[in-house]
């Protein structure tokens, strides 16, 4: 009897863990109601722009950065060669989103991959939350407030070409890839914790 | 319907029925969970990826040395009351590209020691004239693994070509071999072999 009795309260106190567990978590999200009575909840909107590009399509798409201020001495104006540094400027505009959104740049550069020519110096947002996540991974937040305050985020890739010493093929083709890798997600953010990558 | 889950519950008394009931009741749990779980991350989670394409224009670097018909034909350097003049030219453009870069380069000219020849460089200048300058100031002789000997032409200095104007450097190379050797067949069947040398690098 006593054995029956454990069962039973086993499976019961089973089954409410499972139920409060799954309404525990919170949301990140705006809803509106009609005043009229009947709710009805309107999806929170997806809408990001990276440089101008709307990005919030389920395909990858590719997107520019010309805005490039490159520093060399010996060298023709917004050229690059051996001995350049620069900074790429991304800028994240979330229009109307109506969600806390997470972005995470991974930049593959020449110490990650030796064959790519150009090494990263630095990276930063304007809003200071930039947390580096990865081995080569930076993840920044943009809050409602930031969102609502119609605040673009600009984010500064500085960059360079260093000198080696070793000879370079001019007449070797080099399309954007070969210099650096820059892949940008963002997704939905809901208050997970961002934890900062440590090192080996 | 407690009263009908009461009535079953006590009349399960067997162990197999018990152990039965017990895995269906995980089994349902099991499913719910998952049914939400999968729920939560198919429909909550908004989600977009771009690939970030920096324009880069590299800069061009570019040495041409092909704007004169330099060609030296060792088999006619035979014993002369005249010098062989050659020229050759040195620039940062070409016909549809001109450097981004500001360039420095070397000339060197390397010779073997088969035949009594000497040797002298101008630049940008007629090498007849009085005031001519001979940019081979000096020579050094060096041996190879091999055992070969040569002679090394190496001008002081560097020359520089900016990319903010199109620059050419025109040089002459003239090379001496005295009429008095005609008559030595010591040089009847050698050759010499003359290697001239154009080292550029970007300025930093």
């Amino acid at each position: 009897m006593k054995k029956k009795i454990i069962n039973i309260l086993s499976i019961v106190i089973l089954v409410v863990v499972c139920i409060i567990y799954l309404y525990s978590k919170g949301t990140y999200t705006i809803y509106e109601s009609n005043v009229d009575g009947s709710i009805k909840p309107e999806i929170a909107k997806w809408e990001i722009k990276v440089n101008d590009v709307l990005v919030t399509s389920s395909e990858v798409l590719d997107v520019d950065i010309s805005n490039i201020e490159w520093v060399v001495d010996h060298v023709r104006e917004n050229k690059v060669a051996p001995g350049s540094s620069g900074v790429l400027n991304v800028n994240i505009d979330p229009l109307d989103t109506g969600v806390a959104i997470r972005y995470d740049i991974e930049i593959i550069d020449k110490s990650v991959e030796p064959q790519k020519v150009l090494t990263l110096d630095f990276i930063s947002d304007s809003l200071g939350k930039l947390v580096r996540t990865g081995e080569n991974t930076y993840t920044g937040i943009i809050s409602l407030n930031d969102i609502s305050s119609g605040n673009i985020v600009n984010v500064a890739i500085g960059v360079s070409w260093v000198d080696d010493g070793m000879d370079i093929d001019y007449d070797q083709v080099m399309i954007e890839d070969d210099y650096l890798t820059i892949n940008f997600k963002a997704s939905q953010y809901n208050g997970d914790e961002i934890i900062s990558y440590t090192g080996d | 319907m407690i009263k009908t889950w009461k009535e079953k519950l006590s009349n399960i008394k067997f162990y197999e029925e018990k152990k039965r009931f017990l895995l269906f009741s995980c089994f349902i749990l099991l499913c719910l969970y998952l049914a939400f779980k999968l729920f939560g991350m198919a429909y909550a989670s908004y989600e977009s990826s771009a690939s970030l394409k920096a324009n880069i224009d590299r800069a061009i670097y570019l040495v041409d040395n092909t704007g004169m018909n330099f060609n030296i034909n060792p088999d006619q350097i035979v014993p002369s009351v005249d010098p062989y003049v050659y020229k050759f030219s040195v620039s940062n453009f070409n016909d549809s590209l001109v450097s981004d870069i500001d360039i420095e380069y070397t000339i060197d000219v390397t010779t073997t020691t088969n035949l009594p020849l000497t040797f002298a460089l101008y630049r940008n200048e007629n090498w007849d004239d009085d005031s001519a300058t001979n940019l081979f100031t000096t020579h050094k002789s060096v041996q190879d693994s091999d055992g070969a000997w040569y002679n090394v032409y190496e001008p002081e200095g560097k020359y520089l070509m900016e990319y903010s104007e199109k620059i050419t450097d025109i040089y002459t190379l003239v090379i001496y071999f005295p009429k008095v050797y005609a008559s030595n067949t010591d040089y009847a069947n050698a050759i010499e072999n003359i290697k001239v040398e154009i080292k550029s690098k970007q300025v930093m």
